[in-house]
């Protein structure tokens, strides 16, 4: 609980800016596009499992919304900030993203990052939904500690390792299982399946393990459940469509699972706001069977 | 005296609606805005005329299951349902901080009935910091006292005296443009003793997921918002500023300084910058910011001057 607090942003923490596109091109043999934004300094760096508001700079006639997307690398470079995004051309925003080659409009940090635990951590990647956990992964890396990666796709071309983004080794003892649906990459099976190797049932017989996943919310539910039977606890990133990001439109409601407790500054009883509850919340104070 | 267009920012901003005078003639819409005080501080709000907050219902409302938006061309549907902390809630905890931004708060207000309303503003009549009540006559998203219910012209009128008769303070009537004539519930507001309209509220329409065959909203319809009414608003604001006296407010999909005085133009003495928001928090400051210049830039000395002046030139008298 602590370290959830701790690790909150500080209220209104985001600003908004132009950046410029570095690099935004899709992965070779990969169904999802990467792209890296230059930002000035004042730019506050994210924590692991926050998200920016993304847009296109100038917007296209027609295109209103920005786009959520979590941040999957980070880095400070000569008075700039470097935030990597990776993403799939789904709809008109994402279309536009991916024709935007010279400027992005960028507003963040926003949301809960992950609370870092003191005890094992176990990363669950389902498809794009590895992002965040890239930049976990890097953190842990950065402080010297092992981590389990569990990186799972339907198939080679949306599974995305960390090196794909250009992230940086793991600390000696990680363990990184890759798992696909249809075997063309890595274990066939899902990415739950790998909990059953040895080195991952290990960490489990010590104290505080914890999850961390982001994907299709399917999969959050499930790490829930997996949790559960270890006794291990869970920050899961939520994904929900948002006009906003901050907070005012109120449009990415998720719904609580019944009897979760409900903080005293909740600002609603019945639903979690991914962008300001979240989207890193502990798995069981959803109501998956009514998440959208 | 004829403005140059090379003069520059000294155009006369002040805005009055009836009792209330605005700094400027730009106003942040109900419910993209929080309650007014999210964003003060990163935001300057001072540079706002005022800010209109989420709508107020008696009880704390949760609000409708999601989705609750899909952005559609030029424009977005939402479905929120005027979800909100409750009268209580809101007087304790947000209106201390609301008392404090240095522009007019005005605060909206939703009811089921007309004695929801009046309990509202007869608690809210004994608590400081508010400028005026805009009453939510128009919300597409609830199923009781939504639009439909208020799309009533006499339970318009008797319920705008009602509240009048309770309160000092500016009295707002937000309307539909879910109507078949929105200048006859404009002329009920009126009647009522109405100090402005507002309009419009968003559009009824809805978005459907072919692959699913489902629609794209928890429920099956929402308010369309955003640049692709804009067309539609201004009919409808140029409308009905010709058919009652008191000021009209005006909005639906403002995303720029020429749209606000276009807004003027067809005759609304305000405007609201509501979807907008969404894009940018600071989206009506910048607004804000710009208009002056583009007003002495086009030839008017104020504000006022350029209320209902579409069809006469800059300035000068009406053309016949």
């Amino acid at each position: 609980m602590s370290a959830e607090s701790t690790l909150a942003p500080p209220k209104s923490s985001w600003i908004e800016v132009e950046g410029g596109v570095v690099r935004n091109q899709l992965l070779p043999g990969k169904r999802h596009h990467y792209a890296v934004i230059e930002l000035p300094a004042s730019f506050s760096a994210p924590l692991a499992g926050q998200f920016a508001m993304l847009g296109p700079s100038p917007s296209p006639s027609g295109l209103l919304l920005k786009r959520p997307m979590s941040v999957a690398r980070a880095w400070r470079e000569a008075d700039h900030l470097y935030l990597g995004f990776l993403y799939t051309v789904v709809g008109s925003g994402t279309q536009a993203l991916a024709r935007a080659r010279e400027r992005w409009t960028v507003l963040g940090p926003l949301g809960r990052g992950f609370p870092l635990s003191q005890g094992p951590r176990i990363l669950v990647a389902g498809g794009r939904g590895v992002a965040p956990l890239v930049l976990l992964a890097e953190e842990c890396a950065r402080r010297g500690e092992a981590v389990a990666f569990l990186n799972g796709a339907r198939n080679a071309a949306e599974l995305i390792a960390p090196e794909d983004l250009g992230a940086g080794a793991f600390a000696e003892g990680s363990v990184l299982l890759e798992t696909t649906e249809d075997g063309s990459r890595g274990r066939q099976g899902r990415v739950l399946d790998a909990l059953d190797d040895p080195r991952v049932r290990a960490l489990f017989a010590k104290p505080g393990a914890m999850f961390y996943s982001c994907g299709p919310h399917g999969l959050l539910e499930a790490v829930g459940h997996a949790a559960r039977e270890r006794k291990a606890s869970t920050s899961v990133a939520l994904e929900a469509h948002m006009a906003c990001g901050t907070g005012i439109c109120r449009s990415c409601v998720i719904p609580r699972a019944p009897g979760a407790p409900v903080p005293a500054e909740a600002s609603n009883a019945s639903f979690l706001l991914a962008c300001l509850d979240g989207p890193c919340v502990p798995a069981d104070t959803v109501d998956w069977k009514n998440a959208p | 005296m004829s403005p140059t267009p090379t003069q520059t920012a000294s155009a006369d901003l002040t805005t009055r609606l009836g009792p209330l005078t605005l700094a400027n003639p730009i106003v942040a819409a109900s419910g993209t805005f929080g309650y007014g005080d999210e964003f003060a501080d990163r935001i300057d709000l001072s540079h706002l005329g005022g800010v209109v907050t989420k709508t107020v219902t008696l009880l704390p409302r949760a609000g409708n299951p999601p989705h609750r938006i899909v952005e559609t061309p030029a424009g977005m549907l939402n479905s929120i349902g005027l979800e909100n902390v409750g009268l209580a809630a809101f007087r304790t905890k947000k209106l201390p901080r609301l008392a404090q931004l240095p522009c007019a708060v005005i605060a909206s207000l939703g009811g089921e009935t007309p004695e929801d309303l009046t309990r509202l503003v007869e608690a809210l009549e004994e608590e400081s910091g508010l400028q005026g009540y805009e009453i939510n006559f128009s919300c597409p998203n609830v199923k009781a006292g939504g639009a439909r219910y208020w799309a009533n012209a006499k339970l318009l009128e008797s319920t705008c005296a009602s509240l009048k008769s309770r309160t000092r303070r500016s009295l707002w009537a937000k309307l539909s443009p879910n109507v078949t004539d929105p200048a006859e519930m404009a002329r009920a507001a009126e009647a009522g003793g109405a100090d402005a309209v507002t309009l419009v509220n968003t559009f009824v329409g809805t978005a459907v997921d072919l692959a699913t065959r489902s629609f794209k909203l928890g429920r099956p319809t929402g308010g369309l918002s955003g640049p692709a009414i804009k067309p539609v608003a201004l009919a409808q604001v140029y409308e009905v500023s010709g058919a009652v006296q008191i000021p009209v407010v005006g909005m639906g999909g403002i995303a720029s300084v020429d749209d606000v005085l276009e807004f003027l133009l067809v005759g609304a003495s305000a405007v609201q910058v509501g979807t907008a928001h969404f894009l940018t928090p600071s989206a009506g400051v910048r607004l804000a910011e710009r208009i002056a210049q583009r007003l002495s830039e086009l030839g008017f000395a104020s504000v006022h001057a350029m209320v209902g002046a579409i069809g006469r030139p800059a300035g000068g008298p009406i053309a016949e």
